[in-house]
């Protein structure tokens, strides 16, 4: 036993590491932010099945984590079992979708935008390339039968592809045996010519018909030009309308560039876009809502994010009859900068404002708005459970929200 | 059993005494350099004190101190390495110090009354353990090193990122030691399936002279594109075609080829072709 002496330390040391090592990696991210919603006023239940993605970032370079949000509390990619972090968080209709169709998600990106959903049917159109690059080359449209589970498939070149230097998947929408897929595609300007990547932005619907399995329409929707590099931003925003993919909103607009360094939004068009017939009608809007940023689509509504004296506000515009109804986010006044980039977005019916990003030991507060009458329904605010416990600065990025069913 | 174990044993102490030392190396440098770095910004510290800054104009120009940044430093990473470099270095010099000099001490081993595959096990645990070993040490370390850090910097000043979150959020450790004991019974698993064939390319070598160095790098890459299979096939099938798990279960799959296939060539060159 003596002359086994250095090998049984070595073993036991090794052993009693590694137990505790294992042992206490169950706390792990107990150390980490612990992100929680404060209720301040309003319907708390609103934001009860509300799910939050987003990362966190203490200002030393080595620590970006991914977190989930919801009422379960904060879960980092560090506490999921290793093969469940090798897929990282998803959607909840990506998870749902993997989850009972395995076989048919497989080799799928996994964008929300990229899927329609009914009770009948999943649909599916994606990108393939046989380029190193990555550049997309042909159109993957994949469409299953829930009943039957039988999958029909569809490979097609995506047409004049030498003409686009990107494509957008914004919107895909099944009716009566046909996948439609709205696209924002960038392109060289033919007038400007930028150092900087300012392209055109080509709005097309691609038509495949499935029963048929070939691409049956390529309708040009609208294209929006380029502004020089000096000038500003050109957009073509695509919006969709909640529970309606069938039925979209594309705005115009460009981010012009004053002189003093500021900028500011123009709104050029706004149209509908019936997705089934292609059909566009162009909407005439007030002045008043032309100089706001176009955030969300409802049936009847467009939402706009606006600038009053430096505050953020948000107008309803209907563009059935013109009423316009502008409120200001938060009454104390959320500065019309911070609420730039923010996810508003319509969830169920509701509209949620969801700061994108908090810094160090600012708050971030949130709102659910009344679609009709943006009246506030819900506020909150975004807090750090932990905070005092951590002298580490830091950033919190949210990516993207959802309410859970 | 008894005959392995006695090899194993053997096989360790010979590399005992090196060991240790890239342990006392190891201490010292990041240990020493954990001190160091802390003393230094606690000196930063006091400067802005003496200077008449205060509290919170100090935690905002400074940033909070802790393990994190002890750990990219090259007294941390040096030593770190020389360590993984000299067990990486003994994978090969373990068969070959048995050939070097006059009386070839192979000879004996070959010789001795037990199974020949016996001192490729106890060469093999040897190498397992050790590697295993210096990365527990390592750990151990890095626990000192945050003691040193909490006994030095005052709280106000100092990051609260424990000792599994450091390891967790740097890439370098994070490979070295994976915080779940899923991943790491399969990097040590594949650890083995790589010295298995690093030693089965040494036994090429050995039988078959100056045409076995061409065997050998040859058994290299074959074992490696039949390892690596699942991931360069993606290149064919698509790039997300597999789930995570599923890759994991491929590559698991074709390690244990590789492994088997790479004990088998072993047995048969150790018992009938190597030479003295």
């Amino acid at each position: 036993m003596k002359k086994y002496m250095k090998l049984i330390s070595v073993a036991v040391m090794i052993v009693v590491i590694y137990t505790v090592f294992f042992i206490s990696g169950k706390e792990m991210t107990a150390s980490f932010p612990q992100i929680k919603f404060h209720h301040i006023e309003g319907d708390a239940s609103l934001v009860e099945s509300l799910a939050i993605f987003g990362s966190i970032n203490t200002g030393n370079y080595f620590f970006d984590e991914t977190f989930k949000y919801d009422k379960s509390g904060t879960t980092y990619e560090a506490d999921l079992p290793w093969l469940e972090r090798l897929d990282g968080f998803s959607s909840e209709q990506m998870e749902r979708l993997n989850k009972k169709y395995p076989s048919f998600m497989r080799g799928k990106d996994n964008y929300d935008s990229y899927f329609f959903e009914s009770d009948e049917i999943v649909a599916y159109v994606g990108f393939s390339s046989m380029n190193w690059e990555m550049a997309p080359e042909k159109f993957e449209v994949h469409l299953l039968d829930r009943a039957s589970e039988q999958v029909t498939k569809l490979t097609v070149d995506i047409p004049d592809v030498l003409d686009y230097w990107y494509l957008d998947i914004r919107n895909v929408y099944y009716e009566d045996g046909k996948i439609f897929v709205t696209t924002v595609n960038y392109k060289e300007d033919a007038v400007v010519s930028s150092e900087y990547g300012n392209y055109a932005e080509e709005v097309v619907i691609y038509t495949f018909d499935m029963e048929n399995e070939q691409l049956e329409n390529t309708t040009s929707i609208h294209t929006v030009n380029a502004l020089e590099d000096d000038q500003g931003f050109a957009y073509a925003n695509v919006l969709v309308a909640d529970k309606d993919k069938g039925s979209l909103y594309l705005v115009d607009s460009n981010e012009i560039y004053s002189e003093d360094g500021s900028s500011s939004m123009k709104l050029n068009t706004v149209m509908h876009i019936d997705v089934a017939s292609q059909k566009k009608k162009e909407i005439k809007v007030e002045k008043e809502v032309k100089g706001g940023v176009p955030v969300q689509a409802d049936a009847k509504d467009l939402y706009f994010l606006q600038d009053k004296d430096g505050k953020a506000a948000l107008m309803k515009y209907n563009v059935e009859n013109g009423e316009m109804i502008s409120k200001l986010i938060f009454d104390e006044g959320l500065s019309y900068d911070d609420a730039q980039g923010s996810y508003i977005e319509v969830i169920n019916g509701e509209l949620y404002y969801i700061p994108t990003f908090m810094y160090n030991d600012d708050t971030a507060k949130i709102a659910v708005l009344d679609t009709n009458t943006l009246d506030k329904k819900y506020v909150g605010e975004l807090t750090v459970e932990n905070r005092q416990q951590m002298n580490e600065f830091l950033e919190i990025y949210i990516n993207e929200a959802y309410i859970k069913e | 059993m008894k005959s392995f174990l006695k090899l194993f044993n053997f096989e360790f102490n010979r590399f005992f005494k090196l060991y240790i030392g890239i342990f006392v190396c190891m201490f010292v440098f990041q240990i020493g350099g954990a001190i160091v770095s802390s003393l230094l910004y606690k000196k930063q510290i006091n400067e802005l004190v003496n200077q008449g800054a205060g509290q919170n104009a100090i935690t905002e120009q400074m940033e909070p101190f802790g393990l994190l940044d002890v750990t990219y430093n090259l007294y941390f990473l040096g030593p770190l390495f020389i360590g993984l470099i000299s067990i990486l270095f003994y994978t090969f010099f373990i068969w070959y110090r048995d050939w070097i000099g006059k009386n070839t001490f192979v000879y004996r081993l070959l010789t001795l009354p037990t199974s020949r595959m016996n001192v490729f096990y106890a060469k093999l645990a040897t190498i397992f353990i050790t590697g295993l070993g210096l990365m527990a040490f390592q750990l151990f370390l890095m626990a000192i090193q945050s003691k040193v850090i909490a006994f030095i910097i005052p709280k106000i000043y100092r990051s609260e990122l424990d000792l599994m979150s450091v390891v967790y959020q740097l890439d370098i450790t994070y490979m070295l030691l994976p915080t779940d004991f899923t991943e790491f019974i399969f990097y040590q698993f594949i650890g083995i399936v790589v010295t298995v064939v690093f030693f089965t390319s040494i036994l090429i070598e050995r039988s078959y002279r100056i045409i076995g160095n061409v065997y050998a790098l040859l058994n290299i890459g074959i074992a490696c594109l039949i390892m690596l299979a699942p991931l360069w096939s993606v290149t064919f099938i698509g790039y997300n075609y597999f789930y995570g798990k599923e890759v994991i279960l491929l590559v698991l799959l074709s390690s244990s080829i590789v492994l088997i296939l790479s004990l088998v060539l072993s047995r048969y060159l150790i018992n009938k072709k190597v030479t003295v």
